[in-house]
């Protein structure tokens, strides 16, 4: 294998995508981890991925956490697509239960990060369109917010309160229900 | 938060319960207007318990009150699911009326109506509430995914053309008026059927195919045939009468579930499960509950009287069987010798658990050599019998299986019943005996087997 003629060194370098963060930092990914994303997916599948792929709204910073996380869910993504049927056991049963505990206590570490990191996150995960990422790091603020009074919701996000007085006390007894 | 895109504002707050949304709505105007588009209204208005995880509890008397004063803040816009839990009174109609008027506008994707959360009532509600199946087409566009209702009644139309987007359909203790056929007629995406306890059809004949349905589940239904055309199921669970049951077609079914009740129990209904519905003869894995009763004439004439089986489990891997048998004389009755024409017809069979229930105490064990005749079972790996008490048919139907089971690997016998409802069933166990026949058993098959003594750890 490792001797391989050229046309397979073609086959190998084809597989390989390059990503160019805002700060022109190139990183060499595999395709299987850059299709995690659906813009660069498509990117690929519209054959104009030679030459790099520019990232105009990811710095070099988030852009190397971003590849983290889809190296380590390309395996996992990869492990998934063998099981088409939904409705199968069996599929479920090949799924290694080890790995998705793995999976869970890296996404856990990942996100280990201050809010204007996890903000830049989401929004790289918004443009590059990676679901999963996507969903976690925004589970993340949902769950910040779990069980919290508007006041300390207010202070955590620095929101400005917009809202008359009249209007508050309005929307505080439509909502009394929520409250109890 | 607020440089944030407004759709990854509305994502957060969709990730968040509709309670903790709510409550976030009184933050600031931008929040407000998030949560008129917050997607799914869930509504648990029953007592006790806990709500489901996408549904906030509302006490009863406030119900009403709160649905409306929330609906009316919602701006009808992506709507996903709206569910209502709550068993309300026959004068609430209106209410109800005014919430589907208001799912069916906002094109909600699934919409579930339960108005019978208390599933320990013994008997229907007289004068249930009348869903408006057509109000799902008032748009003259089809947009429901997911229907499920509970204890209401629909007038099923030919002509309704609102479900060609229908994938999953439950309905439970529904009052009829009209036919099924009339409904699913439209339903050509539909995978997953559920009809439980439903009330004003005399069968199920579905004439038309349903070839995405994968899921067909059929309780508690008062019909005198089940008739359906189902190219590509995968899972059946049928629970109530022995009645006569064809799927057409089905090939490609991986799991089913069959549980018998009989009115007079006259011991078909194991039979009829495994020789009745040569539908299910593409089956992986069969799962079967079943009660016999004894009062049989003699011993041979029994055994000899059972048909052959008319068709071949040609896939069957997994078997599993519950059976529960009302007998004074266990070492005479001869019902679970069905379960070996079984073996018969399932040459690839590797796994079979019977779980046996006899409503008898105290009866001696039997230590008769005897083999029951049966075919070789070269797939036969593993074997679990609960409720085992070396009663004659036990003894020799596994003298069958260890005699003809070239590939066994696992044998298992537990003397204690595990079927449900059985405390009293193990008192008085006779373990020792038992322990001492499996051993003796074991020497004389050349195969190991293992007894599940009943454990004193059951109460630690």
């Amino acid at each position: 294998m490792a001797s391989a003629g050229s046309g397979d060194e073609k086959a190998a370098a084809a597989a390989m995508i390059t990503l160019i963060s805002s700060d022109n930092e190139k990183f060499e990914v595999t395709e299987a981890t850059a299709t995690l994303s659906q813009t660069i997916r498509h990117m690929i599948e519209d054959g104009c991925t030679d030459g790099g792929v520019p990232l105009p709204n990811v710095t070099s910073k988030i852009l190397a956490r971003v590849i983290e996380y889809c190296k380590k869910h390309a395996t996992a993504a990869a492990g998934e697509e063998g099981s088409s049927s939904s409705f199968s056991d069996a599929a479920f049963l090949e799924v290694d239960r080890a790995f998705l505990e793995e999976l869970e206590e890296f996404d856990d570490a990942f996100l280990e990060v201050d809010r204007a990191t996890l903000f830049d996150l989401i929004l790289a995960a918004n443009y590059l369109d990676i679901k999963g990422l996507l969903n976690l790091t925004c589970q993340k603020v949902a769950d910040s917010v779990k069980g919290k009074t508007p006041e300390q919701i207010r202070e955590m996000y620095n929101i400005v309160n917009d809202l008359t007085p009249e209007e508050e006390a309005e929307i505080r007894r439509e909502t009394q229900w929520a409250f109890e | 938060m607020e440089d944030l895109p407004e759709e990854i504002q509305l994502l957060v707050l969709c990730l968040l319960s509709l309670k903790d949304a709510a409550r976030a709505s009184t933050v600031s105007r931008n929040w407000r207007n998030l949560w008129r588009r917050y997607p799914n209204l869930c509504f648990d208005g029953t007592k006790g318990g806990s709500a489901d995880e996408d549904s906030v509890k509302i006490e009863k008397s406030k119900f009403i009150e709160t649905v409306n004063a929330i609906i009316q803040q919602h701006s009808g816009i992506g709507l996903n699911k709206f569910s209502i839990r709550c068993s309300l009174e026959n004068n609430s109609s209106d209410h109800i009326d005014r919430w589907i008027c208001f799912a069916t506008a906002s094109n909600a994707k699934i919409i579930d109506l339960n108005l019978w959360p208390k599933r320990t009532d013994a008997c229907q509600t007289k004068n249930v509430y009348h869903f408006p199946l057509e109000a799902l087409g008032a748009q003259g566009c089809s947009f429901i995914q997911s229907l499920f209702l509970t204890n209401v009644s629909i007038e099923t139309l030919s002509d309704i053309h609102s479900f060609t987007k229908l994938r999953r359909l439950h309905l439970h203790h529904i009052q009829f008026i009209g036919d099924l056929p009339g409904l699913l007629s439209n339903c050509s995406v539909l995978e997953d059927l559920e009809l439980i306890a439903c009330s004003g059809l005399a069968d199920l004949n579905i004439p038309h195919q349903l070839d995405k349905l994968r899921h067909l589940l059929i309780s508690n239904m008062c019909v005198q045939m089940v008739d359906f055309h189902v190219t590509g199921l995968t899972h059946f669970v049928y629970k109530g009468d022995v009645i006569p049951i064809v799927l057409y077609g089905c090939s490609k079914l991986e799991k089913v579930t069959v549980t018998l009740y009989e009115r007079v129990i006259s011991n078909k209904g194991l039979g009829h499960a495994i020789n009745g519905i040569p539908s299910i003869s593409a089956v992986k894995e069969l799962n079967i509950c079943a009660y016999m009763q004894g009062n049989q004439p003699t011993w041979f004439s029994q055994v000899h009287s059972m048909g052959r089986p008319t068709f071949m489990f040609v896939n069957l891997r997994h078997l599993t069987c519950e059976i529960t048998i009302f007998t004074i004389d266990p070492n005479r009755h001869t019902g679970i010798f069905q379960l070996a024409h079984c073996l018969d017809c399932a040459p690839q069979l590797e796994t079979m658990k019977l779980h046996m229930q006899y409503h008898v105490l105290g009866r001696p064990c039997w230590h008769g050599q005897e083999i029951f005749p049966m075919r070789r079972l070269d797939h036969l790996k593993t074997v679990h019998m609960s409720g085992f008490r070396c009663y004659r048919p036990q003894v020799e139907l596994l003298h069958g299986i260890l005699e003809n089971g070239a590939a066994l690997e696992h044998v298992t016998i537990e003397p204690m019943v595990t079927l449900f409802g059985s405390s009293i069933a193990n008192r008085g166990i006779p373990q020792d005996e038992i322990c001492e026949w499996a051993h003796r058993t074991s020497e004389r098959f050349g195969k190991e087997i293992t007894v599940v003594k009943a454990p004193r750890q059951r109460w630690w």
